[in-house]
Formats: structure tokens, C-alpha cells, sequence
């Protein structure tokens, strides 16, 4: 599987400077790199050195206006020049998003061409935040919000400059909990921990009891973050069935689902499940529990979300399927003699 | 003779009062003023100033969970999100389901 990292983040917030960085990694030298700027003619990719094994390939325009399928078409372009033998036979792609861009649909597109078997799997979306002018782009920019909304890592760029603000902290911690934050420091951050396809799939998961227990945070521009917690394990249909409903109803205004599930079926490994508007990525089941805290935990993000009607979803479920369960177990059994 | 199909009337009635404040809830998520009730016999009657909708148990021998009628028509339902997507789809003329369907969750080790 070729792993694909969305970079994004709002103007001026230092994803360029981060590309820049990885690109003169040696251990990220077999990297393509699909630069999206907004307006006609780019300059960012003249930034860029990429290294012989690597290459950037400059979109104007913006991708996330432009039909889906430009990501997609470019994607498999590049898988089809990787086969041809006509570019450097790459180990991951990176798309930085123009600053303007709403991340939402080009994650949509990304996880659709990766649904297709075309060997690509969304690894991370890491959101540059810059800490002297984030809180204020936060503030005015709706963009701005949905790039932190889904964010698996922030980097918090130019903390050299005044460190990080508390009510920025505070601020990101309420639109995407849990979610890591690395300082960059002049620029200086650790590619490495940041883009490896080997993350933790656990590690957003950590969300505090403070946060659970808000569970609902509302900002000026209607994105909220909704936390659900199980203790008790839920039967896997519920989950399939919990997602049909959230895919109508909430659909293009759900920016990010993200979920660490106790399932009922398989209590012993937790199953990791993201999702991007309608689109979700088939549950990753892992090995063992990150911690000692075995609870379903689900996380989602959006405008105009309900965490009323989600609850009446998850009870009527819930009771539905106890119902099931109860029906099943007094149906007449047949003894043969 | 023991009905094959018969559910446990504790467990049924939760389902059908949890699935009527559910109905509620999703009145005001969708912005369709309305009035929901249930009946003595556990059906379940949504109002608006356009329609008129009822939901109750699938007769037995229908393959599936759920029968609506909305309007004098009558369609079924196999599970609550294919109710609300089918309530919906009569009540909010700007209703687009999701074309993508989810698949079942895998729990083979």
C-alpha cells in the first residue's frame, strides 16, 4: 500500500516550509508530492528541492472546487507513470492543500480512489496551525476551523516566536480533542514522527475525562465536535447501522468521524474506524487496547450536527437490537428425537 | 402453536418508544415541524402540515422489520435507518440518502 498524507492548513501557516523539511529527509526521499495553490500561476513548487527520487507536481486552481475526480484522476496518474516506469517509483504521496481549501472533499477523494483497490491508503492529515495568527484565523476563517477539524496531527508552527498561546491550545483541544500537537520550533519539527505511515491508529483517542464529559462544543460557525462514550461493548451492527444513519442524515456536513470501538463480538481487540463525510474507511482491528481504558469512544465532527438526535439513534439501536437478541433467544428450539 | 416471529413484549415496547422519540428528534434535525404519537397498539403516527405517516411492526411474512405507510402508501423498512431514510425521503423534498451503503462490519478473527 502506497500511503497518502494530506497537508493542510490555512494561509501563511507554514506548510510549504514543512514539505521543504521533509523532502531533504533521507528517509522520506521517495516521495511525490501533489502541490494544490489557489490562482493561476504557483510558485510554491519552485520552493521546493526535491531530491532525484522525489518529484512535485504543481495543481492550480483549488482542489477541493474542482470535481473530485481531478484528485483522483491525478492519483492514478501517478500510480500509472510509477508502473510505466516514467517517474521515480515513489513509497508515498503528499498532498499539500492550498490554504482556502476545505480539506473534506479531497480526503473524500482519496479514500474513494483507495475503496477502488487502487493500492493507496489515507495514512494521515497533518493541519500546520500557526501560533502567532491561528487563533485570530480560527476566529474569521470557516476553512480555517474544518483543517483543524480533521487533522490526525497539528503542528504548531512559529512557537519561536511567542510560544504557544493557551487559548489556542484550548481552542484546537475544542475542535478536534485529543488530536497530538507538535511545536515547530524556526521551522524545526520531527518529519519523521510527523508522516510515518506507522502512527499509532490509537493515538487521537486519548480524550480526556474533561473533554468526554463536555462532550458537545459549539463554535461561532456551527462546526461541532460530538463525543460518544461506551463503557459497555456495542454489537458490531450497531456500528454499521449507527453509520448508514449519520451517511443520510448528516452526510457532506460530518468533516470527520473517528472512532475507537469496543465491540461486543471481539472484546479482547479494538476496532479503529475514520470517516470523511459519507465515506468511511473499512475498521482496522488492532492487536490489543492502547490503554486500560476499554470504551467505545467516537468522535465526530461537523455543522449542524445533533448530539441529541445522535444519542436517540444509538438508544433506538441499541434497544432494537436488545429486542433481537431477546426474540432470538425465545424462539422455540427443535429437539430431534 | 409459538409464533417463530413473536418478540418480547418488555423488549418491544422500549424499541418502539425509543424509536418514537428518535422520529421526534429527527423532526427538528431535518427542520419538519410536526406532531409524533403513539397508539395503544405501539404504531407510531407522525403529522405535518403536508403528511401523514405511520409506522408500525412489518406483518408477518414480510422479509423486513418495519412497515410505514406514508400518505395511504405503504412501504417497508429492514432497519431503523432504512425508516428514517424512507420517512425523510416523503417529508424533506431536499433529502439526498447517501448512494453509498455501508457495509458490515467484519468480526471474523
Amino acid at each position: 500500500m502506497i500511503p497518502v498524507t494530506v497537508l493542510t492548513g490555512f494561509l501563511g501557516s507554514g506548510k510549504t516550509t514543512l514539505l521543504a523539511r521533509l523532502l531533504k529527509s533521507p528517509e522520506f526521499a521517495r516521495t511525490a508530492v501533489i502541490i494544490n495553490e489557489f490562482g493561476e500561476v504557483g510558485i510554491d513548487h519552485d520552493l521546493l528541492e526535491a531530491g532525484e527520487e522525489s518529484f512535485v507536481q504543481l495543481e492550480t486552481g483549488c482542489l477541493c472546487c474542482a470535481s473530485r475526480g481531478d484528485v483522483e484522476a491525478t492519483i492514478a496518474q501517478f500510480l500509472a507513470r510509477r508502473e510505466r516506469g516514467a517517474v521515480p517509483p515513489f513509497e508515498r504521496i503528499v498532498i499539500e492543500t492550498s490554504g482556502l481549501a476545505d480539506p473534506a472533499p479531497i480526503l473524500n477523494a482519496v479514500m474513494r480512489e483507495a475503496a477502488r483497490g487502487t493500492g493507496i491508503e489515507l495514512c494521515n492529515v497533518v493541519t500546520t496551525v500557526d501560533c502567532v495568527t491561528g487563533l485570530d484565523a480560527l476566529a474569521r476563517e470557516p476553512q480555517s476551523v474544518r483543517q483543524v477539524a480533521v487533522a490526525d496531527r497539528l503542528v504548531l508552527t512559529k512557537a519561536d516566536i511567542g510560544g504557544v498561546p493557551p487559548a489556542l491550545r484550548a481552542h484546537l483541544a475544542a475542535i478536534n480533542p485529543g488530536t497530538p500537537a507538535t511545536e515547530a520550533q524556526f521551522g524545526d519539527v520531527d518529519v519523521a514522527r510527523l508522516f510515518n505511515a506507522a502512527r499509532d491508529p490509537a493515538a487521537s483517542f486519548e480524550i480526556s475525562s474533561r473533554d468526554a464529559a463536555r462532550r458537545v462544543h459549539a463554535h461561532h460557525n456551527d462546526i461541532q465536535c460530538i463525543v460518544i462514550r461506551r463503557e459497555q461493548p456495542v454489537p458490531a451492527l450497531l456500528i454499521t447501522l449507527l453509520l448508514e444513519a449519520l451517511a443520510d442524515h448528516c452526510g457532506a456536513e460530518l468533516l470527520r468521524l473517528k472512532g475507537l470501538l469496543y465491540i461486543k463480538e471481539r472484546p479482547e481487540h479494538p476496532a479503529v474506524i475514520h470517516g470523511v463525510q459519507h465515506v468511511f474507511h473499512a475498521p482496522k482491528w488492532l492487536d490489543r487496547w492502547p490503554s486500560g481504558d476499554r470504551s467505545t469512544r467516537l468522535v465526530l465532527i461537523g455543522r449542524g450536527l445533533s448530539a441529541p438526535w445522535i444519542e436517540c439513534v444509538m438508544a433506538a439501536l441499541e434497544t432494537e437490537l436488545v429486542e433481537i437478541a431477546a426474540t432470538n433467544r425465545s424462539r422455540p428450539v427443535a429437539i430431534e428425537n | 402453536m409459538t409464533d417463530p416471529r413473536r418478540t418480547a413484549p418488555n423488549e418491544a415496547i422500549a424499541t418502539e418508544e425509543a424509536l418514537a422519540v428518535l422520529v421526534e428528534a429527527s423532526l427538528v434535525l431535518w427542520g419538519c415541524p410536526g406532531e409524533v404519537r403513539r397508539s395503544a397498539s405501539g404504531a407510531i403516527s407522525v403529522r405535518t402540515s403536508e403528511h401523514q405517516a405511520e409506522i408500525a411492526r412489518a406483518e408477518p411474512g414480510v422479509p423486513f422489520r418495519w412497515s410505514i405507510t406514508i400518505d395511504r402508501r405503504r412501504r417497508h423498512a429492514g432497519s431503523i435507518p432504512g425508516l428514517l431514510r424512507a420517512l425523510r425521503l416523503a417529508l424533506d423534498e431536499s433529502f439526498q440518502p447517501s448512494r453509498a451503503r455501508i457495509a458490515a462490519l467484519e468480526v471474523g478473527g
